[in-house]
């Protein structure tokens, strides 16, 4: 990973009205221990990364959206490539924040998100 | 000359200002027509010998509206003859009422009412209560004094001793349409769960329809208003007419809170607590009565805890509200994206005065930006 690595970041489908995302959705739920879960776009693709989230009957996905590891940094969120569930999993760490400041960087990091737009969509 | 026959009492929030909607005049309609029919029956009861009521049974008499009193709302129903004293027929019509009161009195004890109306007269109670909605009744007295109230829930068991294959009920949905046909003058609702409506096209709704259908791909909703086909199993069957349709702003907060109320516990990858329905439509109805309707409509998402967070993208502005739906509070946060001059306060959204605050907050900002 380098700066430029995209962080590959599943959107789900209730996190998403009229085509715009969640803030919520560049936020670990309370239940995450304050780590979001990214895929590492430099070992798979943002297609290959839906397909492999959705094989899961749990998970859905609305498509893939993207912030750069570089970005992560510059909002002095810790980047993790812990590979721990699967080989291309990152984790982004918000744990050194209060709710107030997660929720602040989540709205940095959806409208960096945004700005790139959707990677991939299912058809 | 005439004499008082009927007084239903109408209750409900509707109801309240001791005035009638005029979209419950339908039902009193069907009511008349429904005595005639019973009173007919009645008539042929008493004369076992005849197979047909005499020529002019009901002739010269009719039912008509004649005051509305207080209480909540109560429409005075007087039967109008054209002589001096009423034919000897108005006693049918006497009998008639105390049959059809009876009927929904018996439906009230969880009984069919078919001890006092064949199922055939029952089929009347398809137009007659179809305007009632959920929380609402029409109480009777009988002559005996005894009360009968007709609500959402009597009225179904009486349609289902009738025996129909298919009754009506008014409605709103929402839905697409995906598909217009101008030579049949027909459409098709697509509701969110994929079952898909049949409704004919009203010519004063041709343009609204049609705009919709070529919208559908973009997920253009409309809100249709009108009577519907439900089967013996409560299943939408068709949409009979068509009252209003009118398109949806894809914002539109209630139609929003309907999806949110079909999530359930688990809907966030196996997380995610679903927010309970009463919460949402308590929402759905203080943000109506309270948002300024000047303001931008923000974007609404579930959160994982079981709230709501409305969200605006004001210029260069990110701002959210988290929505606690239990202690009915929220955290509001707007983040200016290139200076990060952010403003935050917890509200009350039980408290006008804080809602408020909310407008006054998303007004700046309007402001601002323009």
């Amino acid at each position: 990973m380098n700066e430029q690595t995209l962080l590959l970041r599943q959107i789900h489908p209730s996190f998403v009205q009229a085509g715009r995302p969640t803030s919520q959705a560049f936020r670990p739920t309370p239940k995450d221990e304050n780590k979001l879960s990214v895929y590492d776009g430099d070992k798979i693709t943002p297609e290959a990364a839906w397909h492999h989230f959705t094989a899961n009957p749990d998970c859905s996905s609305a498509g893939v959206m993207a912030v750069t590891k570089g970005q992560c940094v510059d909002l002095s969120l810790g980047v993790i490539a812990d590979g721990e569930i699967f080989p291309e999993h990152v984790s982004i760490d918000y744990s050194a924040f209060a709710k107030s400041e997660i929720e602040k960087k989540a709205k940095v990091l959806k409208g960096y998100a945004q700005a790139r737009g959707w990677l991939y969509q299912p058809m | 000359m005439n004499q008082e026959f009927l007084k239903p009492r109408l209750v409900g929030a509707r109801f309240d200002q001791h005035s009638v909607p005029l979209e419950i005049l339908k039902d009193f309609a069907a009511l008349e027509e429904m005595i005639i029919e019973v009173a007919k029956w009645k008539f042929l009861q008493a004369h076992q010998d005849r197979t047909r009521t005499p020529r002019g049974f009901t002739e010269g008499l009719e039912l008509h509206l004649t005051q509305v009193e207080e209480g909540s709302a109560i429409p005075v129903i007087a039967l109008v003859f054209g002589t001096l004293f009423p034919s000897a027929n108005a006693t049918y019509f006497d009998q008639a009422r105390e049959a059809i009161i009876e009927a929904v009195a018996s439906a009230n004890q969880n009984q069919d009412g078919t001890s006092q109306l064949p199922p055939n007269l029952l089929s009347y109670f398809d137009r007659f209560g179809r305007s009632l909605r959920e929380g609402e009744s029409m109480e009777f007295t009988a002559a005996n004094q005894q009360v009968a109230r007709l609500t959402t829930e009597t009225r179904r068991r009486l349609i289902r001793a009738s025996q129909v294959v298919e009754w009506t009920e008014e409605a709103s949905l929402l839905g697409l349409i995906c598909e217009a046909d101008q030579a049949r003058m027909s459409f098709e609702l697509e509701l969110k769960d994929g079952t898909k409506l049949t409704a004919p096209i009203n010519s004063q709704h041709l343009d609204t329809v049609l705009e919709a259908f070529s919208g559908y791909r973009k997920g253009a909703r409309v809100q249709l208003q009108g009577v519907v086909k439900k089967n013996r199993q409560d299943q939408l069957k068709s949409i009979e007419s068509v009252e209003h349709v009118s398109p949806l702003d894809p914002l539109d907060v209630a139609a929003r809170m309907e999806e949110l109320a079909e999530l359930q516990d688990g809907w966030l990858d196996g997380k995610g607590h679903a927010p309970e329905q009463s919460a949402l439509t308590w929402l759905a109805r203080t943000f109506e009565t309270n948002f300024n309707p000047d303001l931008p409509l923000p974007y609404l998402y579930p959160t994982a805890e079981g709230g709501v967070q409305a969200e605006w993208t004001i210029a260069n502005w990110e701002v959210t509200l988290d929505i606690d739906l239990h202690n009915k509070t929220a955290e509001y946060q707007a983040l200016h994206l290139e200076t990060k001059k952010c403003s935050e306060r917890t509200l009350n959204l039980s408290q006008q005065t804080d809602w408020q605050l909310l407008n006054a907050d998303v007004q700046q900002l309007c402001t601002e930006a323009a």
